[in-house]
């Protein structure tokens, strides 16, 4: 059974995931605040975190950056209301492997979990969009060293914007749900790993840092 | 009186001209002393006269309204004008009624009360106004300092608390009346929050917002909205924004069921979108009829006239799903 901690700065989030998605995972622990969140997540070593991007003293980001060198094994899925892009973006760029809101279903939140665990990404729509909204810029003078989303990237990331679960992205575009896995994947590792010029620009063009 | 800050700086160049002839002079001649004393007037006068305007014009723009820093620096004036002109008249009276003819005298005094007078003003009219003027923006800039960051904590305060109790209520009540109560309160907030959305949609994306937060309160449904980019409002952008709030319509009234996923991707070639929901859905084949106006009319028409397409797909049990593009 997938060993998951919850990080979450209000006890009502967490004892509303405890009631979703407590059948499904086995819940290790509960952390409050950031200060706890870090030892918790080192001495626990839970396989899936469910981590609150929004908290006191530097919120999830903050948790990342403490803990995502020495816990490699550990897996983050950012679980926020904001749909504010520096939040989406940042804690992705800080090593979470997915991203959903909380007003997400319990049935998708678990399947965001499974899906996290195994190594995949979990591009929720919104997050979809805001990749989408990142990498946007067109063919025109592009720069072939930049990590560019692929053609099929993006078609997958439509879909997934538009509410299609991986299963049915798949379907769409007659290609194997692995094959979207794989997509999914190599679109968080552009994400994450790129200091792109473009994803500055759409920083600045929003007044974010990243 | 307005005088050009340009000519200001003239004059402090003209200043620089009687000191390069004392100093080119002095070594042959050394002018008589009322020479000297007139020389030296007109140095000091032309060296920091220029600086009293510009200081003072700025101070006077600056401090409108502050009537105690104007009295100050208008006391300060007279003093250095005191100070200017009554040194030398003191020197001439003196040296004139007791120190019979010795103009060195007269020379010496005046000069050194041109001094003292100079670095009063300087001290006075110049240091003083633009150290207060100094002090006061940094006060300023702390203060809107201090401003902005309680704004942001009141903001991060109301995005952990409330925003997150609207987001349970909205996926635990069931009582229609208090899920639009939330999600109309949740909207307001998080339009404050992060601020810059205006009431009035000027761009596609806004009127598409507008669209959806209207279907979502007309139907109690959830419309799951994410767009990507956006552009300007033509009569174009407005077909493909009517075609999305008919389709979204058509879904929240027949699908029977509360979600809808709406996408909108707005980039230079072209406006696409696509609309869906889970619902019972229904069978292309058999719903040519009647049923089909709605659809046929509002969504494929509204494209074809500007050059657009809509694709329809569904089937009864698999939901409903419109494709809109146009280029």
């Amino acid at each position: 059974m997938i060993r998951l901690l919850i990080v979450d700065d209000h006890t009502v989030v967490r004892s509303g995931v405890r009631v979703e998605v407590g059948d499904a995972f086995d819940i290790v622990g509960e952390a409050a605040d950031v200060a706890s969140a870090v030892p918790a997540i080192l001495a626990l070593q839970p396989d899936v975190v469910l981590l609150d991007v929004h908290m006191p003293d530097g919120g999830g980001r903050a948790v990342l950056d403490a803990v995502v060198a020495t816990a490699p094994a550990v897996r983050f899925l950012a679980l926020s209301v904001s749909d504010a892009a520096e939040d989406v973006i940042g804690v992705i760029r800080a090593g979470a492997r997915g991203y959903v809101t909380k007003a997400i279903s319990g049935p998708d939140l678990c399947e965001a979990i499974r899906r996290v665990h195994a190594g995949d990404a979990y591009f929720s729509p919104s997050l979809a969009g805001f990749v989408l909204d990142a990498f946007r810029g067109d063919a025109r003078g592009l720069d072939p060293e930049l990590d560019q989303l692929t053609r099929r990237e993006r078609e997958v990331l439509r879909l997934v914007a538009a509410g299609y679960t991986y299963k049915e992205v798949g379907a769409k575009l007659a290609i194997s749900g692995r094959t979207v896995e794989t997509h999914a994947a190599a679109v968080l590792r552009k994400l994450q790993l790129s200091n792109r010029r473009e994803l500055r620009r759409w920083a600045a063009r929003r007044h974010l840092t990243l | 009186m307005h005088i050009r800050t340009r000519w200001l700086m003239v004059l402090f160049g003209l200043g620089v001209v009687p000191v390069v002839w004392l100093v080119l002079v002095w070594n042959t001649t050394p002018p008589p002393w009322p020479v000297l004393t007139a020389d030296f007037i007109a140095v000091v006068g032309l060296l920091v006269g220029p600086w009293l305007v510009l200081v003072g014009r700025r101070f006077v723009r600056e401090l409108r309204g502050d009537r105690e820093a104007g009295r100050v620096y208008s006391r300060i004036l007279i003093v250095t004008a005191i100070i200017a002109i009554g040194g030398p008249l003191a020197g001439a009276t003196v040296g004139g009624l007791f120190i019979e003819d010795v103009p060195g005298a007269t020379a010496g005094v005046a000069v050194f009360s041109i001094l003292a007078a100079t670095l009063v003003a300087l001290v006075g009219a110049v240091l003083f106004p633009w150290m207060y003027l100094l002090t006061r923006s940094v006060t300023r800039e702390r203060a809107a300092r201090v401003r902005a960051e309680e704004r942001a904590e009141l903001a991060a305060h109301l995005h952990d608390s409330v925003l997150q109790a609207l987001t349970l209520m909205q996926k635990q009540a069931d009582n229609p009346a208090v899920l639009r109560l939330a999600r109309r309160t949740e909207r307001e907030l998080r339009a404050w929050l992060y601020g810059g959305r205006s009431e009035v949609a000027d761009d596609i994306a806004g009127a598409v917002r507008a669209a959806v937060e209207e279907v979502e309160d007309r139907f109690a449904v959830t419309v799951e909205l994410v767009t990507v980019g956006t552009g300007p409002l033509d009569a174009r952008s407005r077909a493909v924004i009517g075609a999305i709030r008919e389709a979204l319509t058509n879904a929240a009234k027949h699908a029977g069921v509360r979600r809808i996923s709406a996408f909108v991707e707005v980039t230079d070639s072209e406006v696409y979108a696509v609309v869906r929901d889970r619902g019972r859905g229904f069978d292309p084949a058999t719903a040519a009829g009647v049923g089909r106006r709605g659809i046929a009319d509002s969504i494929e028409g509204r494209l074809r006239q500007y050059g657009g397409t809509a694709t329809i797909r569904s089937a009864v049990g698999d939901g409903t799903e419109v494709e809109v593009r146009l280029p």
